[in-house]
């Protein structure tokens, strides 16, 4: 990582510490290049047919933005979430790429392109829990808060009651009520569907 | 239902949920009254058990079986019976933490080989050589404590737990303490002691280098109590130290890594090269040549003597005894079987005598010649240290002959060559001349006819290189004509080159930019070439030791750029062959070089356009490895750049085309971050610049060729938007020009890939718009086309891959018809037979891909994928042709 990245990390984190929201907008993209780029790199090491780690992933790209000294749960938080929030997108956008392949002239990863980075969704179903998700945001948005920390940066119950400032069981007793209520609106769809 | 019932059938369920499951259905009755909705909600929500739900979002997304064990810091809690406190390291196969043993009580480091790096055979071979290193016991040696293997839920993980030694690495030790010549000899004897000891006990270390070799000062010796302050280190404290050859110093070498090198396959490296260059360069330099060469079996005790050698070298000295980094990997290695090492006595006077001699013999090129252990390396220094004579003697003069002979084969053959040229007359005039120079006593007027001729075929030369390739280089049709011309040229110069006075400056000028001007007709990737990478690379490596050494000679601002230039350009080569990671050390250098001269020059528009250039090859490496927002800022300053030459001068062809492709790149780049729309206006802008360039040059290939491309381009962008209408004239016209530029010049390799490309777009509109005729004829003049010039290109990736997908886009055709419901099943079965025909040979393009080492990394999972549909074709197949069995029953 260069000095100039580095100092523009800092930035923000600090930014995004003091409670700017402008400031989580901009960590996003740092994020998202950083991910894109660690994924890259982990392809070319590991062996083919392997999946990613998404949640190695985002560690790695703490460590690596960031670095091993401690700037407080404060930044942490935010770093994580910005990460769970970047994990979504990149995963989502992944499903949609995966999607059009399948539809349209059936065009997928043999391309004339080269491949785009295989970061495998975990299902089919990517796009409509992140759907659900985002209904769920809407309601309420510590939830939505909550799923991203803790399944999509795969922060523990612990760290995610740390990096929302909220208490340890009520995270779980949300995290008990998100995982329900999305799980009970994707059958619901599920259903729907002939 | 509207937010607030969803909150209030969330505060219900919450509620509900931690009461006893037979008070809930009253609860819930009592709370809800009669709105049914959040009654219904809240029934789902405890309906979904854990047994319901099973997994669902239970483990954080992409789990896989690899992250098995770990703790929310992403290390593994523990490794056999060590915990796992914090990574202190990881290399490429390799993680190092810091863990602790409860029985003894102790911190060690444990290095672990990474998951994906491991094989069976290398498993069993750890598990032997485990044993061998753990009966190492030596003050200068990092203790194995245990090795072994660990096993879970996700497999075999093999570890090493080892002494966790805190020091410096030799080097920097050195460096930052600055002791006397005597007091690093005398440490550099105890890291003799300690290889020796090694040795006793049959292990060889083959990856010695000074930062496997850690300096541990007194008193700070033992292991490092991380985070458990006042408990006694319980190791090396106790272990006594060795008698000290002169005064007791206070300075303790450990030796880390011992025989791991071997655990880990790192020695056989000519096997492992192409997919771990970069690791080996570190290692390579301290290599000895018998282990350069790569042959296992001549690796001994020895070859770890020449690599204390080396190391006693580069602490003298702060050199390597020969130049490896920034070499070519085939470069380094010859450097390390041939270059003699330039003798220490010309770095300080001190080092004359004895000390050269040591040096000499250790760093002896055959093993015979160096001490035959360690032991004898170190004695010899002790001897020196206590003014004694030492063993080793100083080359006789034999030796030296021998040297010199082995020197200068290359000049004694570039002189037997003289003879075969000049056996077949090829050489007559170089005759002359060299005739008339080395016989003194010829005519005069002999001489002066001689050197006559030779400069009129100089000037020959000259004028076919420089200035008739320049007229004719962009001309459709002209690569056969130029590549005659510079051969032609080039044999003459090559004869020139045998006579050559060594202070012949222009000479050498006129014979690098021959070689470089043949290796741009052959291979230059960024214009038309004739496709032959290897030869264009050959000719580049000999242009560059004359355009280096014009360089050095003048040191003047033009030949220096020249310089830098051709760094550049073979780096450029290199990359576009696949060669990343040399091609990186060519880059690295040119950049610094221009940095360097475009301070000195800020108003040539040459040098920024060269500067432009270093740019878009930063550009190049951050796509490569995925930085897309950097990548976006070097194209921006590219652009910048190139916009500033054109705005200066606009007659400058070379900035309005700059202009063009670095939009083009911007373009990629955007449709990566699935920006398309900005993609598209990207593209837009390339192909309106490069339209207004082709029609005020209609004779210039270059811009053709980029016309036809950006056609391509927006024409792709459409159709992935499916705009299918608007793709399609753009198609048309990027498939109109390949057409032609491949007929005008049928064996320029770029225009044909073009072609395939625009070919292949245009068919898949086709067949998107139902179109099935037009899809057929297109994708068979493709399949053809491809086949064509694929056949002789075996080790180029990007026609091979073009290729596979010229068979792929066949298969889908076929697919596509067999699809097709009104057909009968027995011409179903014929178009999934030919779906299957292609998909194998699609497949088997991509597997040959794979066994040359050129499948890139992003299609690594392609002929899986491949696979999966041939089998999927097979069952298909099968179920069709049971139904026509049972058609026929009936």
């Amino acid at each position: 990582m260069t000095d100039e990245q580095d100092a523009e990390i800092t930035r923000v984190l600090k930014a995004v510490g003091r409670g700017d929201r402008q400031a989580a907008e901009d960590l996003l993209p740092l994020l998202y290049d950083e991910l894109r780029r660690l994924a890259a790199s982990k392809l070319a090491h590991e062996a083919p047919g392997q999946t990613l780690q998404a949640t190695a992933l985002v560690h790695e790209a703490y460590l690596r933005l960031v670095g091993t000294e401690d700037r407080g749960w404060d930044n942490r938080g935010h770093f994580f979430a910005a990460a769970g929030h970047a994990m979504r997108r990149i995963l989502v956008e992944a499903a949609r790429r995966k999607g059009r392949r399948k539809r349209g002239a059936d065009r997928r990863r043999i391309d004339f392109e080269e491949a785009d980075l295989a970061i495998e969704p975990p299902g089919d179903d990517i796009l409509a829990l992140d759907e659900a998700i985002k209904r769920l945001e809407a309601d309420d948005a510590r939830c939505g808060q909550i799923v991203n920390l803790r399944y999509f940066a795969g922060l523990t119950t612990e760290e995610t009651s740390a990096a929302l400032g909220i208490s340890v069981s009520t995270v779980e007793s949300e995290w008990r009520y998100i995982r329900r209520r999305l799980y009970t609106e994707l059958s619901d769809q599920d259903a729907d569907q002939p | 239902m509207n937010s607030d019932h969803r909150q209030r059938a969330k505060q219900l369920f919450q509620a509900a949920i931690k009461l006893p499951e037979d008070a809930r259905a009253q609860f819930i009755a009592d709370e809800c009254g009669s709105d049914d909705a959040v009654r219904a909600e809240v029934q789902k929500l405890l309906g979904a058990s854990e047994s319901v739900m099973g997994n669902f979002l239970h483990t954080p997304v992409v789990e896989s079986a690899l992250q098995h064990g770990a703790c929310e810091s992403g290390l593994p809690r523990t490794i056999g019976r060590y915990r796992v406190v914090r990574k202190i390291g990881e290399g490429g196969m390799g993680i190092v933490y810091e863990a602790k043993q409860e029985k003894p009580r102790r911190n060690v480091a444990l290095k672990v080989i990474k998951p994906g790096f491991t094989t069976s055979q290398m498993l069993r071979r750890f598990e032997l050589e485990a044993q061998a290193l753990g009966r190492l016991k030596h003050p200068g040696i990092g203790q194995v404590y245990e090795a072994g293997i660990h096993r879970d839920g996700a497999g075999e993980v093999p570890f090493m737990a080892m002494e966790l030694v805190d020091g410096t690495s030799l080097l920097e030790y050195v460096k930052s303490t600055s002791p006397d010549v005597r007091e690093v000899l005398r440490l550099f004897a105890k890291v003799c002691d300690a290889v020796q000891h090694a040795h006793q006990k049959g292990v060889i270390h083959r990856d010695l280098k000074p930062s496997n070799i850690l300096v541990v000062e007194e008193g700070a010796e033992g292991p490092r109590d991380q985070g458990n302050q006042g408990r006694p280190s319980s190791v090396s404290s106790s272990v006594p130290r060795p008698p000290g050859p002169s005064a007791p110093s206070s300075v303790q070498p450990k030796i880390l890594d011992f025989g791991i090198a071997r655990v880990t396959d790192a020695d056989t490296f000519p096997a492992t090269l192409q997919t771990r260059t970069g690791q080996l360069i570190g290692t390579l330099k301290y290599m000895s040549p018998e282990q350069a060469a790569g042959n296992p079996n001549e690796i001994d005790t020895r070859s770890d003597v020449y690599t204390l050698g080396v190391i006693l070298y580069e602490l003298l000295t702060r050199r390597m005894p020969y130049e490896v980094d920034g070499k070519l990997i085939h470069e380094a290695v010859r450097g390390i079987q041939e270059d003699e090492a330039k003798p220490l006595s010309s770095f300080s006077r001190t080092y004359r005598g004895d000390l050269t001699t040591i040096l000499g013999k250790a760093l002896a090129k055959k093993k015979m010649r160096r001490y035959q252990s360690a032991s004898e390396l170190a004695m010899d220094i002790r001897r020196y240290l206590n003014h004694e004579p030492i063993t080793a003697r100083p080359p006789s003069a034999l030796y030296h002959l021998d040297k010199f002979a082995r020197r200068h084969l290359a000049i004694v053959g570039g002189v037997a060559a003289v003879f075969v040229a000049l056996i077949l007359g090829l050489g007559l005039t170089t005759w002359q001349a060299h005739e008339a120079r080395q016989a003194r006593a010829a005519e005069e007027e002999q001489r002066k006819r001689a050197e006559r001729r030779f400069n009129e075929l100089r000037g020959l030369a000259r004028t076919f290189i420089r200035d008739f390739d320049v007229k004719i280089k962009d001309l459709a049709g002209s690569s056969p004509a130029r590549e005659l011309l510079v051969t032609t040229a080039l044999r003459y110069l090559n004869s020139l080159a045998e006579d050559i006075d060594p202070d012949d400056i222009r000479l050498q000028e006129e014979l690098g930019t021959a070689y470089f001007k043949l290796g741009d007709i052959l291979g230059d990737p960024r214009v038309p070439n004739l496709g032959n990478a290897d030869e264009a690379l050959t000719n580049y490596l000999k242009g560059l030791r004359f355009v280096e050494n014009v360089a050095e000679v003048k040191g003047d601002a033009e030949s220096q750029k020249l310089a830098s230039l051709a760094l550049n350009r073979i780096g450029t080569l290199l990359e576009s062959m696949g060669r990343h990671n040399e091609a990186q050390a060519y880059f690295n250098r040119a950049l610094e070089d221009f940095i360097r001269l475009c301070r000195q020059f800020p108003d040539d528009p040459g040098i920024k356009l060269e500067l432009a250039q270093c740019h878009r090859i930063r550009l190049d490496v951050c796509r490569r490895q995925s930085r897309l927002e950097k990548a976006l800022s070097a194209a921006r300053e590219a652009m910048e750049l190139y916009e500033a030459v054109v705005e200066s001068n606009p007659e400058f062809d070379l900035a309005r085309h700059g202009v063009a492709s670095t939009s083009s790149i911007i373009s990629e780049i955007r449709d990566q971050q699935q920006r398309f729309d900005d993609a598209l206006a990207y593209r837009l802008k390339s192909h309106a610049i490069l339209e207004s360039l082709s029609r005020d040059r209609p004779h210039n290939a270059v811009f053709r060729r980029d016309f036809g491309a950006a056609s391509e381009r927006v024409g792709f962008s459409y159709q992935r938007a499916e705009k299918l209408d608007k793709a399609l004239p753009f198609l048309k016209n990027a498939v109109e020009i390949g057409e032609a530029l491949v007929d005008a010049e049928p064996s320029h390799v770029h225009y044909q890939i073009d072609l395939a490309r625009g070919l292949c777009r245009l068919g898949e509109v086709h067949l998107a718009l139902g179109d099935a005729g037009k899809a057929r004829e297109t994708f068979d003049r493709h399949v053809r086309l491809c086949a064509d010039f694929a056949e002789s290109r075996a080790n180029d990736g990007g026609v091979q891959r073009a290729l596979g997908v010229a068979y792929y886009k066949m298969a889908e055709l076929s697919m596509a018809l067999a699809k097709d419901e009104a057909l009968n099943a027995e011409a179903q079965i014929q178009h999934w037979q030919q779906a299957r025909f292609w998909l194998k040979k699609c497949h088997a393009v991509f597997a040959e891909m794979r066994n040359r080492r050129i499948l890139s990394e992003s299609d690594a999972g392609v002929l899986d994928e491949i696979a999966g549909e041939i089998a999927s074709c097979d069952a298909v197949l099968a179920r069709t042709s049971r139904g026509e069995v049972g058609q026929d029953r009936r």
